[in-house]
């Protein structure tokens, strides 16, 4: 039977990285509301709740099987989160591996799915070469799930095995774990490798059945040797999509880096300065895409050449 | 295009489109100059007719200026304070505030933010955000933080940062950002515009439908081009139409300006503003500003043929950022002898490629005169003068061939739109005689 999951904490306990994991038949907000008695010292803050056919005591249970540890025996608070986000990430991520997945399905915005049908139009026009683009994308456009829903498609439709997502400022790839096991759909179909020494069990185990997303920060050392597997894997079954690109990708270090990767597809994305980025590439022609706030708020207005016509 | 926009027709509805956006934050910019301080008291202390930086240099000595500017920004009620009654902006909520001030180290940063503490008093709260007191991969969180202990107790919230938190930084209760510097390259410009216009809900709880941009020049003349300016015409580069008037026209109807040219804040006079803004000599003021020096020197081969000096890999990636990896010494170790070398070749350099672009953008109307004023686009005005056997007399004005000015163009370093603008205002105003 169907009831609501969810997460709580205080101010103190979320500092010291603890949280209570529960369910309810009821809304998660009242019966946070109705454990905030006047027994505990702090008010006590929801951050979370969704609906799923898991029980508390199973997500309990693959917490420990995750590594976290309960903060007592036998109580339903768990400890060593870094934030509300991962916390979020490990219940989303106990639920994708259920057999009832009840996380939401993505749905593309106006926006997202316009630029989705200009990457697609100017890709079905490229030859079976190297292929760039540069995609510059305005603030709240929600990139990192706009992405994870285009490498499914590159995987389905386009013969794409393996993307790797090279990263010069780190924070960049953070939001792409989370987004992974956010929305249902993606991490049942793909493999998420978040560390370059996994990367050849991940090659051998799910080679062509899934797609393979890889983070790499371009500050590895020694990259050569660490992924010379990526050198024997096909051009032609691999992409990157390279986020916060105008930031340091465009130094020769790092641009040799990608090119070691060796993708056939490569995907710079950047919220600002797209000259910048497009300024080193050699084969990007005119494949470079952008969508600015003043686009969406144009489209706010129904005033947007996309919108003509429409009724 | 045609066959996306019949996609878009099967697939959605008008209202669809506009649902697909309705939590998108609007901006509200705030243009604010000391220029409508002049109209109202006759004088006006030299100590204002100065910049960002060099206010910041040294926040000790200008203490007195600042205290009045932070009043002036963030208002002080019953109490009338003489040149910053003008600048009250009561209409930006300011419940939480990021402040991005161009300091010239942490020092200074620190003074500002006690300058803060002090000016605002106990119901504020004023973080500093440097790499000292966080990481990059921390600060948000430490922001959520700060924001709930402040929620609790009644309190508003400021935040201060040069850089740091510009990127990756969304926390939908900051509902004001105040530029305090003079100009930055526009992308840094939107960045950090970007972090008042995350949505969600406000730190009063309540849905976001605005976010407040406050930039203040401090140069009562008002030709000035403040990132205000700078982050419209970027914006209007990016709107889908040929000439850069209409893109500007464009993103000003979308977007709400706010100036206090006459005294109040009110309303910038659209019309008023856009024309000041594709006016040529502001044009020409602007387009020197928003000069790409990095683009032009990504190509070895064209720096190269403009100075006439080989640029190493070293130097090259020094000209386009610094690679933090690449920095010798620890952070309070002085800079070695080589690194000052390095550095001053490398400001050379930039001056020097600044110099011929600035010089291309001041020259562009001399350039359409050698042709004629037959085109309004630039790349078909160098063309064409190459073609008439013409390009000897664009080397005359600007130093450089036809060849070389596209090449410039199309890298970026020069806005194509913004040179056919100045171009194209040009050849309508020139008067012919039959």
């Amino acid at each position: 039977m169907k009831q609501t999951l969810y997460i709580y904490t205080t101010e103190s306990d979320r500092r010291l990285g603890r949280y209570k994991f529960g369910q309810t038949k009821r809304e998660a907000k009242q019966r946070v509301k109705e454990q905030d008695s006047t027994s505990n010292s702090e008010p006590l803050i929801l951050v979370f709740s969704i609906e799923s056919y898991l029980t508390d005591h199973q997500v309990h249970d693959m917490l420990e099987l995750e590594g976290k540890k309960r903060t007592r025996d036998n109580r339903e608070w768990f400890e060593s989160f870094q934030d509300d986000e991962e916390a979020i990430y490990f219940l989303n991520l106990i639920i994708s591996k259920s057999d009832n997945d009840t996380r939401p399905t993505y749905v593309p915005r106006f926006y997202q799915d316009v630029v989705k049908m200009i990457f697609e139009d100017k890709m079905s026009k490229l030859d079976l070469g190297k292929k760039e683009f540069a995609l510059e994308l305005a603030p709240r456009f929600g990139k990192t799930i706009f992405t994870i829903d285009l490498i499914d498609t590159l995987f389905n439709e386009y013969g794409y095995k393996i993307c790797f997502l090279p990263a010069y400022v780190l924070t960049a790839l953070s939001s792409f774990k989370k987004e992974f096991y956010r929305f249902n759909g993606y991490s049942d179909k793909m493999v998420y490798v978040d560390d370059i020494n996994n990367l050849e069990g991940a090659i051998q185990e799910h080679y062509g059945k899934k797609m393979i997303f890889v983070e790499v920060s371009l500050h590895t050392e020694d990259y050569q040797r660490k992924l010379s597997i990526v050198k024997s894997l096909p051009h032609v079954e691999k992409c990157s999509f390279i986020d916060e690109a105008d930031f340091g990708t465009w130094k020769k270090n790092q641009q040799d880096f990608i090119k070691f990767l060796g993708c056939q597809l490569d995907v710079y994305m950047t919220g600002t300065a797209i000259d910048k980025v497009v300024s080193v590439l050699d084969y990007v022609g005119d494949n470079i895409i952008r969508w600015s706030y003043t686009d969406m708020l144009m489209t706010q207005e129904g005033v947007h050449p996309f919108q003509q016509e429409l009724v | 295009m045609e066959h996306i926009k019949q996609l878009i027709r099967q697939k959605y509805t008008l209202s669809q489109t506009k649902d697909s956006v309705k939590d998108i934050v609007r901006p509200r910019f705030m243009r604010l100059s000391l220029g409508g301080v002049v109209e109202t008291f006759n004088a006006i202390p030299e100590e204002y007719r100065t910049d960002w930086s060099k206010l910041l240099k040294d926040v000790k000595t200008s203490k007195n200026v600042l205290s009045n500017l932070i009043k002036g920004l963030f208002g002080v009620h019953g109490v009338r304070l003489t040149y910053i009654m003008e600048l009250m902006t009561k209409d930006a909520e300011k419940d939480v505030t990021m402040v991005f001030a161009s300091t010239p180290d942490k020092k200074q940063q620190s003074l500002l933010v006690d300058l803060f503490r002090e000016v605002l008093g106990p119901q504020y709260i004023v973080e500093l955000i440097n790499s000292d007191e966080t990481s990059n991969r921390e600060v948000e969180d430490q922001a959520k933080k700060t924001i709930a202990r402040a929620k609790k107790t009644g309190k508003k919230v400021v935040f201060v940062s040069k850089d740091m938190a510009s990127r990756s930084f969304s926390l939908s209760e900051i509902d004001t950002v105040i530029l305090m510097f003079d100009r930055g390259s526009y992308s840094t410009i939107t960045q950090k515009v970007a972090r008042v216009l995350t949505h969600g809900n406000t730190y009063n709880g309540l849905p976001k439908t605005h976010g407040n941009i406050i930039s203040l020049s401090l140069d009562p003349n008002r030709e000035d081009v403040s990132p205000i300016d700078e982050y419209i015409v970027y914006e209007a580069e990016k709107v889908q139409v040929n000439d850069l008037n209409e893109g500007i026209q464009r993103v000003l109807k979308s977007m709400d300006i706010f100036t206090n040219d006459n005294g109040d804040i009110e309303p910038i006079e659209v019309d008023v503003y856009a024309d000041r803004l594709i006016n040529s000599s502001t044009l020409i003021k602007l387009g020197c500003e928003t000069s790409k020096v990095d683009k032009v020197i990504v190509d070895s081969t064209l720096v190269k043929m403009l100075l006439g000096i080989e640029v190493s890999e070293v130097v090259k990636e020094k000209l386009m950022g610094i690679d933090s990896s690449k920095v010798e010494r620890t952070k309070d170790e002085p800079q070695t002898k080589k690194e000052k070398e390095l550095e001053k070749k490398v400001e050379d350099i930039r001056i020097k490629i600044k110099k011929v672009l600035d010089n291309i953008v001041e020259n562009a109307v001399e350039i359409s005169e050698i042709n004629n004023c037959e085109s309004d686009d630039i790349i078909d005005t160098l063309t064409m003068i190459d073609n008439k056997g013409y390009c000897n007399e664009v080397i005359h004005e600007v130093g450089v061939n036809c060849e070389m000015v596209k090449q410039i163009i199309t890298m970026g370093g020069l806005s194509y739109k913004l040179l056919n603008t100045i171009i194209s205002s040009y050849n309508k105003e020139k008067v012919v005689l039959f």
